[in-house]
């Protein structure tokens, strides 16, 4: 069953049209990647599942509920994660799980034991009894994850979680997204494109206010197979001589070539070329299509 | 029912840790303390200045203080308290809509109006306590000092000005629940307020518009009859519900 669904959903400001056309789906238990660049319309289409902003066209339901602009009810499927999450700086993060699980609707005697099951998870149970104006930026993302999961939401939307934050502090995000598959489904928004390889199963890459690739991270990777190879030599001069015989490589280092259009019986030749010029080289390699290719060839096409 | 109590208790928690509630209390402490102490030392300034008046040619004679002088203070006052008030309140809603911090509310399913409806109530509490604690230290003073505090008509002119302050904080809302910024809901409050003073010159007019409440002093020197200000008292109120209203169908069409 799909959580989210979006079917040509339009979104204009102004001249602009930011979302054309734009269908989507995500299905229970996976960890969505919602690729896109800056600008490319990722909040907006965020904003508009939340019932936010309004769609100019188009639909979008969340298990199987309309969402509707202004006060929608498909909100309790749903936990938010904004990209810069704002929080009351006078309260503590266990007063302000009690004022979010209270808002949502979570009995007294059991929010308690959520709010501190979520402070573990997110690391934040020894700073649970301090002021939130004196939190970094991470401990503020990490306090907006559990607060979006505070009433067992069916769908969390994360709005570029990691992006504003250093290494650790992405990793942080990332291991607590992977705890909690079990639990939820994750929509997860970002231009980071290592961290989408580090935790979704399912992406959607957004361009120009539409989904030009979408589908299971393998599959997308399966359907560009045109990813090349690399050879890499100990000496320039086997660079060279070796280019000059099979042309078309890049020279990525004086000693790396990479043949970034070759495919798998280009490279069976490749070798068979090797062999006969008795040259050894340090390695030679297929080149796994990283979502950064992907993601270059698809805004291109 | 229950998340409205959770937001007002947050409004609340808000209030006292950010330090408005006790600066409010203060200054309208302040408020009322000084509009006794200032009637009761009229006299002894007066006197300290007499000398050198007296060489320009001016003479007082006896100058008698009642607890009408109090009142008269607290009257002259009442512009101070309307602006301090408005003026605390103006970010209320800005402040959430600039940072975003309702979004996380909201994501919950909590009805905007109920937002808008707590921070309204917030806001009239602060007033009624705010307002009151001035009238009360002004009376608890003036009865000390003074015999016959509570001049003639003076509960009818303390309400008048204190519906005054509701119709003028319900109207600042209903302008701070649609607008991206305090001040400009400050400011077009004081706009609205100056446009009805001013055709409050006229004088078929004058009966009705909500800035004759703040005159409670013609009430207790007997200028006025308290009839003189049922009509906008009345109309106030239906003010202050529409108003109240309009905030709270301002917020709804807020885009977050």
């Amino acid at each position: 069953m799909d959580v989210l669904e979006l079917t040509g959903v339009e979104k204009r400001f102004g001249e602009r049209t930011v979302l054309k056309n734009l269908s989507l789906s995500v299905p229970e238990g996976a960890i969505y990647g919602f690729i896109g660049e800056n600008g490319a319309g990722k909040t907006t289409t965020m904003k508009i599942i939340l019932g936010l902003l309004a769609a100019d066209d188009g639909e979008v339901r969340i298990c199987g509920e309309k969402v509707v602009y202004g006060q929608t009810r498909t909100n309790r499927f749903v936990g938010y994660l904004p990209d810069v999450p704002e929080f009351y700086g006078y309260l503590t993060p266990k007063e302000y799980l009690a004022l979010c699980g209270g808002l949502a609707g979570i009995s007294q005697n059991a929010l308690r034991p959520r709010a501190e099951e979520l402070l573990s998870l997110v690391g934040l149970t020894s700073a649970a009894n301090r002021h939130i104006s004196g939190f970094s930026r991470g401990m503020k993302q990490r306090l907006g994850i559990a607060q979006a999961l505070i009433h067992r939401p069916k769908l969390l939307i994360c709005d570029e979680p990691t992006s504003a934050l250093d290494p650790t502090g992405r990793k942080d995000i990332i291991d607590i997204l992977r705890a909690i598959r079990s639990e939820t489904t994750v929509l997860f928004s970002t231009h980071i494109l290592p961290d989408i390889e580090r935790v979704c199963d399912q992406i959607g890459l957004l361009h120009d206010g539409k989904l030009i690739l979408s589908g299971r991270l393998e599959e997308v990777r399966a359907m560009h197979t045109k990813s090349g190879f690399v050879v890499e030599f100990a000496e320039e001069s086997e660079t060279v001589s070796f280019l000059s015989v099979y042309p078309g490589g890049e020279a990525d280092t004086t000693s790396r070539l990479i043949y970034p259009t070759a495919t798998r019986a280009d490279m069976i030749e490749a070798m068979k070329l090797l062999g006969d010029m008795r040259l050894c080289p340090l390695k030679i390699e297929q080149r796994e299509p990283s979502l950064e290719s992907l993601f270059m060839e698809a805004s291109v096409e | 029912m229950r998340q409205l109590f959770l937001l007002l208790q947050k409004e609340l928690t808000e209030l006292v840790r950010t330090k408005k509630a006790m600066v409010l209390l203060i200054v309208f402490g302040i408020f009322g303390i000084m509009n006794a102490a200032l009637a009761k030392l009229t006299p002894w300034m007066i006197s300290l200045m007499g000398d050198s008046l007296a060489e320009q040619g001016i003479t007082f004679g006896a100058i008698s203080v009642t607890a009408l002088t109090a009142w008269t203070q607290y009257f002259k006052n009442l512009m101070m308290e309307y602006i301090l008030i408005l003026a605390l309140f103006s970010g209320i809603f800005a402040q959430e809509y600039q940072s975003g911090t309702l979004i996380n509310l909201l994501t919950k399913g909590v009805s905007r109006q109920k937002v808008a409806l707590s921070k309204l109530l917030i806001a009239l509490f602060g007033w009624s306590v705010c307002y009151w604690l001035t009238f009360f230290i002004t009376l608890g003073y003036s009865a000390y000092y003074w015999e016959n505090a509570l001049t003639n008509g003076i509960w009818l002119a303390a309400f008048c000005a204190y519906i005054m302050g509701v119709w003028l904080l319900s109207l600042e809302l209903a302008f701070a629940s649609a607008l991206q910024s305090g001040m400009y809901a400050l400011l077009l409050t004081g706009g609205v307020f100056v446009l009805c003073y001013a055709l409050g010159m006229l004088p078929a007019l004058t009966r009705f518009l909500p800035p004759r409440l703040g005159d409670g002093l013609s009430l207790l020197t007997g200028d006025m009859e308290s009839t003189d200000y049922l009509p906008a008292l009345w109309i106030s109120l239906a003010f202050s519900v529409v108003q109240s209203a309009l905030c709270m169908v301002g917020i709804r069409k807020k885009q977050l």
